[in-house]
């Protein structure tokens, strides 16, 4: 053995001494304008190693005497080949593309070049969402692609954001895309049992991001078969790249304020409230000695005038500095990155921080055998009051509730924590106070990665063994002060939950590629087939305490007295697939893609345990036809269309199981009911996908335009169908229903001006998806919530009393008794539901970005629209009319109705009147304009001053996000941009910031 | 190995790989529950089962909150005060609407429960003194269920017997889509479920059942329905209907051979105080119970939540239900019912607050809620002996409760017909805040004034025995399903 250690070892040395005979080329890589481009990879046609070239584009490489042509790469930049035979010194220019047909696409499973992909699909580049001051990746998608829908439901750092794409798929399942991050399907959303909500994706450093690829047809999304009805999210860290060691240092530094509160949201002051007390009483016909009494009870002439959202709102910090390095050669690479966030949000008590760490190493063992791994670790801190629906911890709802007569501070400057009147808390606790000295503390600690081996068996073929896990741990610590708030009568309460989710997810995959199918080698072709399995572990710890000793500062659970909840949960979910495509493309004009997915899982039914999916697409690159040759302004023209299935298995875990479950425990003795009503059918819901889609390219793709039309047919929706409440059930989740989600998607992207220094770039994009329930079981209308599902309408149709308006006689609010709208009553409660054909889901959304550029310096604005849905406010009754005539009002409620003749919107106001200011009264119109981003900054071009400083790049700026909304309704009281379902709930502001940044390269 | 085969080694590794362990990878069980079908395999589970069911009745829209709050809500007792949380207003206002959420869940909980006894009451487990015991009590919680559904959502049966009640269920049917029997049919199926249990129950409180499959003792306390539990329920049963001799053999059933004691005077506000089940058969007959770590969502909608504020003394939540002044004046001064009540403030209330102390604010064991008490059967015998024509018995049985609770009381010593309002009126301020007033109005079809605003008496409405919100609609939800089942007056 060890002689043929040494005889190996020797041979090596030889094969080193005939590398030798070598010969050095020099050479620079520049673009277009002669700009130098760092980092551009160098290496020998056919031959093994290379190089990048350094900060002036400069590059030197070795050679061997009979290399004769060199491949110069550089990402965004089309690649070229370079003969060498003969020289010693080259200059290369690289063409920059945009929408480049040899550009490589990332797919499900793997890459694509563009000429070759049939499919619908986005990018958002790492650069997009760099260094952005958001808390987790998905906020950063707003605007950014057609037809994927991010809205903020919640302006708590940390919370989760809803994705949608191409529209609302599902009535009761998620409704959510698929993330895939490197390869593993990973597990996204809300985690939390204790607070108000979190977000797995804040665990991950958007910085770590390399590009996001959202697929949106059947094409890209039916090879993850049952999980890809919503659309995929790919996203795909860093990696290193060969050459010099490089660093790269970030940060951003500003401030976090709220976004929007319209003037009609504005709270009262005090001198107005009591007007409406005194008028509201008068109107109840109190008398006079009453309402007397009762304005002394409230504090009447003492002075106080407390603005209780300005008390609860701050300018918070937001911060953020990430480090990456990127080394290696031609066998290894490396990629490390830390990062550090902190956002503060604009309402009190609420922030997140992150710290991140990421490594990826790239070692190719052979010409023939490579392997990477790459690991992922995040830990966020929150604090995370609550900020959901009317929560009374919520220091922005009784921000709004609280009168601003009630004083929070005592004459001696301490806190007022009284309950016994009305100048003090008698319903509605001290934020101030509670926000002080109550704890809502989310640790969570995600780490994940995995490990991929390819093995190349022979030429075209490569097998890919890939394994991913991630490990989410989560710990809440909820603490209730006991001296005045929620837990005051228990002497406070704790909540302490660990939540661990842990998931692998392997696939084993062979890859071949030919284009040795025709004598011309015209023709060439894909195939992919793989085997994937996945299993998802989830456990939780879940204990509960209560009577604390006296003191904040104890928050644990193991500080308190009695034990109130010790428990436990679990759950399981796998899915087991076969997966495969195949892609074919004749003369880089024609391309055909097939693909095929079999799905089992834990989810489905007994009945229906395994699922097929497949799509079809093609492609047409009609810019490459000899008879485009003529048409030069024509630099991209394809046509593309898919048409493939797609499911949904978002349904919980054991639902399709008829059980009798514990936990009904009775007087200390353990309980069981027959718990789930079960269905041995269940399925996941099916989704075909038809998709027409045109690349057009002008001018050099100087202009690049992408249109697409799609629709969505989504049969088999997982519905609680409602059955006789009498069989102790309310419902049975079956397979019923059947929804369309119709649309077209614009994009446009140009370089409107380009000289020497100057240059304006424009992008625009626009979404219009028209949702349409199209059956119902029994084709009856079906009450969701405050929305109503019909046959024919949109799924996000509001279903309310219908309100006629103020009768400039009585100054009542009239109703329409029912929908022949012929009749109105005064008697909220007598008037019926209708249906309003007013919808929660906009008609169009997207985008207008323009940057422009003047030799270093960068200007960037972006403005986020969103036009035609209704935003409705859910908690209007408590702050507009005199239904709680002991809350904070809305200043909208000064133009109320005061005298006969007098034409308004907001009715006479009655101290206790009952049911008004809901129903329809409360939907406003819900389009806005928002400035999403702007940027000024400055990118250091001089490379001789570069080079002094011993830095390779050097970018400075200065960034608002949403400094400015424009709501189109005037009378809308809030924030207009309310979540998916486009109603308030009382959550937090959406942020505000301002910030400063610097990046430096070296 | 040459090229061809290593492909084939390679898609075969790929399929044996799938294949080998695909069937047990993709049956994953959950952690906390089995097949229903496998559910009741002996008295053992027979015993957690009716557990389960007892814990159903603690929910929030049963005898947790709804159940007894509307009884005092809705009636000449008390009212929800103008600082309030925005719950239970539309009972309040007596203008409910065909989807209130508050009524819409009474139906669903109920039918929950009764879907829950019908597991037990049809499991085809082998009989033992065990097993009989607990169908017993699952056919007694069907039939408190059903005399539930069918006062709460249908006119009283003293009105029209022959009036829509409600749909009978007595067995598990997903496809079911029942129609309303007549209310005679639902009260005849009370009845029926009710004396089945009384013959095949035998155990009395502080009696004990080992289970022998698991050596599992259970010992009988108010907390589960016992022997005379039966006869005491079949009593407010036939009070309801009206049925005098039959509620008075009932009662006696009870008075004779129950064994049930009042509670001292000096011991009332303790008793109450009071939050465990007992043995000693004082006072409480069946109670459903909630303790610290099997009690009622939290956050202060229960009972106490709802009856006291949460500043101190009371510790309570929400505190948005007082007692009217009407109600507090009843009691005379060496009343001890009277301490029940304290006279305080409220935000918003410019007049004195009368505050329930019923319920105390101790949150981590939420106080118990009283089913049946031995008072009120007391007091239905008292009404049965006066139906029956026997005053003198009536004042008798009137005044062993009258006088316990007020020891400087002389007693009631009426004739005719004020002999009715004496016991009336000693219900009202016996069984106030236990959710019995409304009963005792609607099923006598008395007019009655119902407060909105104490500071604001302009504001009372009066409610006659016509007034359709009495009733409670059947629930949309029910009615977009089940399509024939038809809507009460009203809604």
């Amino acid at each position: 053995m060890r002689r043929l250690m040494m005889l190996f070892v020797c041979l090596l040395l030889a094969a080193s001494q005939l590398l030798a005979q070598n010969r050095t080329i020099k050479g620079t890589v520049t673009d277009d304008k002669g700009m130098a481009i760092v980092n551009a990879s160098v290496v020998v046609k056919g031959g093994s190693g290379g190089t990048v070239t350094d900060v002036n584009g400069a590059f030197s490489i070795s050679v061997q005497a009979t290399a004769k042509t060199l491949v110069i790469s550089s990402l965004n930049f089309a690649s070229q080949e370079v003969a060498i035979s003969g020289k010693n010194e080259i200059t290369v220019k690289l063409e920059a593309f945009t929408e480049r047909l040899d550009e490589v696409v990332v797919t499900g499973y793997g890459t694509t070049k563009r000429a070759n992909s049939t499919a619908s699909q986005g990018k958002i580049g790492g650069k997009d969402i760099e260094n952005l001051p958001v808390s987790s990746l998905d906020r950063g998608f707003q605007g950014k692609i057609a037809g994927v829908q991010s809205v903020s439901g919640n302006g708590q750092p940390g919370s989760n954001q809803d994705v949608r794409i191409r529209g609302i798929g599902s009535f009761t399942a998620a409704a959510s895309p698929l993330y895939v991050v490197d390869g593993i399907q990973i597990v996204t959303g809300d985690l939390s049992s204790a607070v108000t909500t979190t977000n797995v994706l804040s665990t991950i450093n958007p910085n770590d991001i390399e590009d996001i690829s959202v697929l949106k047809d059947a094409a890209a999304t039916s090879i993850y078969g049952s999980r890809g009805a919503n659309g995929v999210v790919l996203i795909t860290t860093k990696k290193g790249k060969s050459g010099k060691t490089q660093f790269r240092f970030d940060t951003e530094l500003g401030q976090t304020d709220y976004a929007s509160i319209p003037d009609a949201g504005r709270p009262l002051k005090a001198a107005e409230w009591f007007d409406f007390l005194r008028e509201g009483l008068v109107n109840a016909n109190f008398t006079t000695a009453q309402i007397n009494t009762q304005l002394a009870s409230f504090g009447y002439g003492n002075g106080v005038d407390i603005n209780w959202i300005d008390l609860t709102t701050r300018k918070g910090t937001q911060q953020q500095y990430n480090l990456s390095m990127t080394a290696g050669d031609a066998k290894t690479q490396v990629f490390m990155s830390g990062g550090y966030f902190k956002q503060e949000a604009a309402n009190i008590g609420a922030d997140l921080r992150r710290i991140s760490g990421n490594i990826k190493v790239t070692h190719n063992i052979s010409s023939k055998l490579s392997v990477s791994t790459n690991w992922n670790i995040g830990n966020v801190f929150q604090n995370t009051p609550p900020s959901g629906a009317g929560q009374f911890g919520n220091p922005y709802y009784v921000s709004l509730t609280l009168r601003p007569t009630q004083n929070p501070f005592n004459a001696d400057g301490s806190y007022n924590i009284g309950t016994g009147d009305n100048l003090s808390f008698p319903a509605h606790y001290n934020p101030l106070y509670v926000i002080a000295n109550d704890k809502y503390i989310v640790r969570n600690t995600q780490v994940f990665g995995g490990g991929n081996l390819d093995y190349k068996i022979l030429q075209g073929l490569k097998f890919t063994s890939h394994i991913g896990i991630q490990n989410n741990s989560m710990e809440e610590n909820v603490f209730q002060n006991g001296f005045h708030g929620d837990a005051s009568t228990t002497s406070g309460a704790g909540t302490n939950n660990y939540t661990r989710v842990f998931l692998w997810d392997w696939y084993n995959q062979l890859d071949y590629h030919t284009d040795n199918i025709l004598q011309n080698k015209k023709l060439s072709a894909d195939f992919k087939a793989g085997y994937e399995a996945i299993k998802y572990n989830f456990f939780r710890i879940q204990a509960a305490a209560q009577n604390y000793p006296p003191t904040v500062d104890l928050p644990l659970a193991t500080n308190a007295a009695t034990a109130t909840n010790g428990s436990s949960d679990a759950a399981n979910y796998t899915f087991a697939s076969v997966y495969g495509n195949a892609n074919f493309s004749y003369d880089t004009r024609y391309a055909l893609f097939g693909s095929f997915r079999r799905d089992g899982s834990s989810r489905f039914g007994i009945n229906n345990q395994y699922g097929n999916f497949w799509s079809v697409g093609a492609a047409w690159n009609i810019n490459n036809e000899a008879f485009m040759s003529n048409m030069k302004a024509i630099s991209l023209l394809k046509l593309r269309g898919s048409y493939g299935s797609t499911g949904n298995a978002g349904i919980g875990n054991y639902l399709w199981r008829q059980t009798y479950g514990y936990g009904a425990n009775y007087n200390g003795n353990a309980g069981g009911t027959f718990n789930n009503i079960g269905n041995t059918d269940l399925t996941w819901e099916k989704t075909n996908q038809l998709d027409i889609g045109l690349d057009i390219g002008l001018f050099k793709n100087r202009v690049n335009i992408v249109v697409d039309w799609y629709n969505k047919l989504t049969d088999g929706l997982l519905f609680n169908k409602p059955i006789s409440l009498t069989t102790g059930f309310a419902s049975i989740l079956s397979n019923v229903g059947k929804i369309e989600n119709k649309g077209i998607e614009f994009t446009i992207n140009a370089r409107a001006v380009e000289t020497r220094d100057f240059s304006w770039d424009i992008g625009f994009n626009i979404a219009h998806n028209k949702n349409t329930v199209i059956a119902l079981p029994n084709h009856q209308d079906i009450t969701n919530g405050a929305f109503r599902l019909r046959e024919g309408k949109d799924i996000q149709s509001f279903y309310l009393r219908a309100l006629q308006g103020v009768d400039p006689a009585t100054g009542l609010e009239m109703w329409y008794l029912d929908d022949t709208r012929k009749t109105t009553t005064a008697t909220y409660a007598t008037a019926a539901l209708q249906f309003l054909d007013k919808s929660g889901s906009p008609s169009y959304f997207g985008s207008l970005s323009n940057t422009f550029s003047y030799k270093g310096f960068y200007a960037t604005g972006d403005l986020y629209y969103n036009y035609g849905n209704y935003v409705q406010d859910q908690y209007s009754q408590y702050f507009l009319n005199g239904q709680f005539p002991t809350r904070g009002k809305y200043s909208i409620n000064l133009t109320r109705w005061q005298k006969p003749g007098d034409i308004t919107t907001i009715p006479k106001y009655v101290y206790g009147l009952a049911n008004q200011s809901a129903g329809e009264r409360a939907l406003y119109k819900g389009d806005y304009i928002r400035l999403r981003n702007i940027t000024i900054g400055y990118r250091m071009m001089d490379k001789t001053l570069l080079d002094k400083l011993h830095i390779s790049s050097l970018n400075f700026y200065v960034r608002g996000t949403n400094l400015v909304t424009y709501a189109y309704d005037k009378n809308l009281p809030l924030d207009p941009e309310q979540g998916i379902t486009s109603q308030n709930a009382t959550s937090f502001l959406n942020p505000k910031t301002i910030t400063v940044g610097l990046n430096v390269g070296f | 190995m040459n090229m061809k085969y290593k492909i084939q080694a390679a898609g075969l590794a790929l399929i044996l790989g799938f294949s080998a362990c695909k069937k047990d990878f993709l049956d994953q069980t959950p952690y906390n529950s089995v097949a229903a079908g496998i559910a009741l395999k002996n008295d053992a589970d027979m015993n957690a089962a009716i557990n389960g069911v007892y814990a159903s009745m603690r929910n929030v829209d049963l005898y947790g909150l709804t159940l007894i709050l509307k009884g005092d809500i809705m009636s000449d007792n008390c009212f929800i005060t103008t600082a309030n949380s925005g719950r239970y207003l539309f009972f309040n206002q007596y203008n409910m609407i065909n989807n209130d959420g508050n009524a819409n869940n009474v139906w669903a909980a109920a039918y929950a429960t009764i879907k829950n006894a019908n597991l037990i009451i049809n499991s085809t487990i082998t009989s033992n003194d065990n097993v009989s015991q607990l169908k017993a009590e699952a056919l007694t919680v069907r039939a408190l269920m059903h005399f539930e559904l069918v006062r709460n959502f249908a006119t009283p049966y003293t009105a029209d017997a022959n009036k829509p009640g409600v749909p009978i269920v007595l067995s598990f049917d997903q496809d079911a889509l029942p129609a309303r029997k007549t209310i005679k049919e639902v009260y005849t199926q009370i009845v029926a479920d009710l004396t089945a249990a009384a013959g095949m129950a035998k155990k009395a409180i502080n009696t004990s059942m080992v289970f022998n499959s698991t050596g599992v003792t259970r010992t009988l306390n108010t907390s589960f329905i016992s022997k005379y539990a039966i006869s005491a329920l079949l009593a407010r049963v036939y009070q309801s209907m009206g049925d005098w001799p039959n509620a008075k053999t009932a009662a006696l059933d009870v008075v004779n051979n129950g064994g049930f004691t009042l509670t001292a005077s000096s011991g009332l506000v303790a008793y109450w105080a009071n939050g465990t089940p007992r043995t000693d058969k004082v006072e409480t007959i069946f109670e459903i119970t909630a303790d610290a770590n099997n009690n009622l969502a939290g956050n202060g909608v229960n009972l106490p939540g709802l009856y006291l504020p949460a500043a101190a003394p009371y510790k309570g939540s929400y505190g948005d239900v007082l007692a009217n002044a009407s109600l507090y004046n009843l009691y005379s001064a060496t009343d001890v019912r009277k301490n029940l009540i304290t006279v305080g403030t409220r935000a918003g209330q410019v007049s004195a607050a009368y505050i329930c102390r019923k319920y105390s604010g101790n949150t981590t064991d939420y106080d118990d809620s009283k089913v049946l008490r031995y008072a009120d059967v007391l007091l239905i015998l008292a009404e049965a002996y006066y139906n029956t024509g026997d005053i003198v018995n009536a004042n008798l049985t009137l005044n062993t409760v009258a006088k316990q609770r007020d020891p400087s009381f002389a007693g009631w010593a009426s004739t005719g017909t004020q002999v009715l309002e004496d016991i009336l009126t000693e219900r009202r301020k016996e069984l106030a805040f236990e959710g019995s007033r409304f009963w005792d109005l609607v099923r006598l079809q008395r007019t009655f004034t119902k407060v909105q605003d104490q500071d604001a008496p302009q504001k009372d409405m009066v409610i006659t025995p016509t007034n359709t919100k009495l009733v409670f609609p059947i629930p949309l939800n029910e009615i977009n399903v089940n399509t024939t089942i038809g809507q009460n007056a009203g809604y």
